[in-house]
């Protein structure tokens, strides 16, 4: 019954009732703006479709690969920030995961797998084992800190942050690894031509920890502990045990894109390889709608905000920004996004339908 | 039902003995940091360490957290509700399911279908006026986000339901159904601690009431005599009368 005289005020009205109860609704229309800008500044001066869609993918895989690593741990951060908490240590302890990962693995004289005689594909999937461990143990050891020793996250994490940096670059000194040209394909593997191994990683792991975020009881605690844990706890939410468990998790991602950066590169730079790292991944968090003071997070927004901070890099280099004025562009666009996303909110998560 | 002997956490409250039967609805009042809130969020789990014995049916327990507690059937209401028990950033139907989460959880995942089934039957008894499930809680009026919380514990099925303040902020028709609803679960045999600093409140619902003052039990009325000027006799620390004390001990032995 409807003419077509109603039709556009009816998309209006629909669309500014998505604009301002829809959380993601912004972000995600900041994202296709993006991407338009993008496919436009990239050019259709090509000799035929394919070759021009033969571009565009190439590009984007690219993209996608590069931020792989840091899109996961963004997620991680997603999840600490929701329980109104912060992690600055994320880069340090990818730097000690990576690290120990090549002490493992080293098919030099000092490599300790090596040492012990064992080689291909059982040293591989022990390495991997004992680094997710690894990560996942340094992770808990802040949360039991933050927890049991009661110091605020910010304090805690500022500490592990220069203590896990500056032992690994003391035990790494002068340490020569190359590692096993196999190892190198859990990142390099070649998928029908794309290495986009680390893009299927970061997807699988957005997936589940979005899964997590909306349907299972730990994902929902964690909104309630960082929406108010005092209350929380008087429902019953073991609010010690929540904030242990994501710091554990946020250092097994880390852990998880530690092994991915080793295995890309084959090497690691101790003293630059992670800084600035939480930045990037709790301005990710923040432009994907995430709340810094607790209770309210999205990882799909964090997927979001990952990419929109991405294809900005890659739009401020087909313009040919200089490189000094690139994070200026970051700065603004987590500012302006915040400001974007001063609106209401509905519930959201498992019990909504 | 539930019986306490020598509990004491200094500096709120010391050497407290009670006992409560199923079915019955005791009051706990006092002055303003008479620490009965204390008492019972230690009895909750949800406050430090403390000294004493607590028997649940008979059995000496040692709840170390909430999560124990709701497990063995206690829950509790708090006081200051915004503080306390809205969380802001949930719905009104997560608002009202959190504690029961884990109870119905497979794997780790919400059973988010058992939770509106249970919630619909609550919603219902306690007239519960809302929107949509997924509304936010703050789209609620005092009384009604009261109910939701009543409506969390009440999934719980506890055996020992701990009311603290429980008709804070609520407007007046909202007041007559949670009386209501703590006579009825009291019918259902259901053990009620009712915290409240509203003297007429206590004597509306209540069986007994113990009167604190200074963190210590200074009295306890029942009765004929629970009237609001004992009850303020006792909660400002001072004792009942020679001859009241005598009409006292000869209802309890009725």
């Amino acid at each position: 019954m409807s003419t077509s005289n109603v039709e556009k005020p009816n998309f209006v009205r629909w669309f500014k009732h998505k604009w301002s109860n829809e959380p993601l609704f912004s972000t995600a229309i900041a994202l296709i703006i993006m991407i338009i800008l993008q496919t436009l500044v990239l050019g259709f001066d090509y000799d035929s479709f394919g070759s021009w869609f033969q571009s565009w993918i190439n590009n984007w895989i690219n993209i996608l690969r590069n931020n792989a690593s840091i899109g996961i741990i963004a997620l991680g951060m997603t999840f600490v920030i929701m329980t109104g908490g912060i992690d600055l240590a994320v880069g340090s302890t990818l730097v000690a995961t990576g690290a120990f990962a090549m002490i493992l693995l080293d098919t030099g004289t000092k490599g300790f797998l090596g040492m012990l005689g064992m080689s291909g594909m059982p040293a591989y999937i022990v390495t991997i084992v004992l680094v997710l461990l690894f990560g996942y143990l340094l992770g808990a050891l802040i949360g039991v800190t933050i927890t049991k020793g009661n110091v605020p996250p910010f304090i805690v994490t500022l500490g592990a942050m220069l203590i896990f940096r500056s032992v690994t670059q003391h035990f790494m000194q002068g340490y020569n690894t190359t590692l096993p040209s196999e190892f190198l394909q859990i990142a390099s593997l070649n998928i029908g031509n794309y290495m986009i191994m680390p893009i299927i990683y970061w997807a699988v792991i957005a997936y589940v920890l979005y899964y997590m975020s909306k349907r299972t009881t730990f994902g929902r605690q964690i909104i309630a502990v960082g929406s108010n844990e005092k209350a929380a706890k008087l429902s019953g939410v073991n609010v010690d045990k929540i904030k242990l468990r994501v710091y554990a998790l946020m250092g097994l991602l880390v852990s998880i894109a530690a092994i991915i950066q080793v295995s890309r590169v084959g090497s690691m730079d101790f003293s630059n390889a992670g800084r600035g790292m939480e930045m990037d991944a709790i301005a990710a968090a923040v432009v994907g709608g995430t709340s810094m003071s607790g209770g309210r997070g999205f990882i799909l927004g964090t997927v979001y905000g990952m990419l929109i901070i991405a294809v900005m890099n890659n739009l401020l280099n087909l313009f040919g920004v200089p490189p000094f004025l690139r994070e200026a562009f970051k700065g603004f666009i987590v500012i302006g996004a915040v400001l974007l996303q001063r609106k209401g909110n509905k519930g959201n998560g498992a019990l909504s339908s | 039902m539930l019986r306490v002997e020598g509990l004491t956490s200094a500096p709120f409250f010391k050497d407290i003995d009670f006992s409560i039967r199923a079915g019955e609805i005791i009051g706990f009042t006092g002055l303003l940091g008479d620490g009965r809130s204390e008492l019972f969020q230690t009895i909750f789990g949800a406050e430090g360490i403390s000294e004493g014995k607590v028997f649940l049916n008979s059995d000496k327990v040692t709840i170390r957290s909430t999560t124990q507690a709701i497990e063995k059937g206690i829950a509790y209401l708090p006081r200051n509700r915004k503080e306390n028990a809205i969380i802001k950033d949930m719905n009104i139907i997560e608002n009202a399911s959190i504690a029961t989460w884990p109870k119905f959880a497979k794997r780790g995942i919400i059973y988010a279908e058992k939770h509106r089934e249970v919630f619909e039957g609550h919603r219902k008894a306690l007239r519960i006026k809302m929107g949509e499930l997924t509304d936010s809680i703050n789209s609620l009026s005092g009384g009604n986000q009261q109910k939701v919380i009543l409506a969390k514990w009440l999934a719980a099925n506890p055996q020992l339901l701990i009311l603290d303040n429980p008709t804070q902020g609520v407007d007046v028709g909202a007041k007559e159904d949670i009386y209501d609803i703590i006579l009825k679960l009291a019918d259902e045999k259901i053990a009620i601690v009712v915290l409240s600093s509203e003297a007429h409140e206590i004597i509306r619902v209540c069986d007994r009431v113990f009167v604190m003052y200074h963190g210590v039990i200074q009295g306890e009325l029942s009765g004929q005599n629970m009237t609001e000027h004992q009850i303020m006799t006792l909660a400002t620390g001072g004792k009942l009368l020679e001859e009241e004390e005598g009409h006292f001990n000869e209802h309890i032995e009725c």
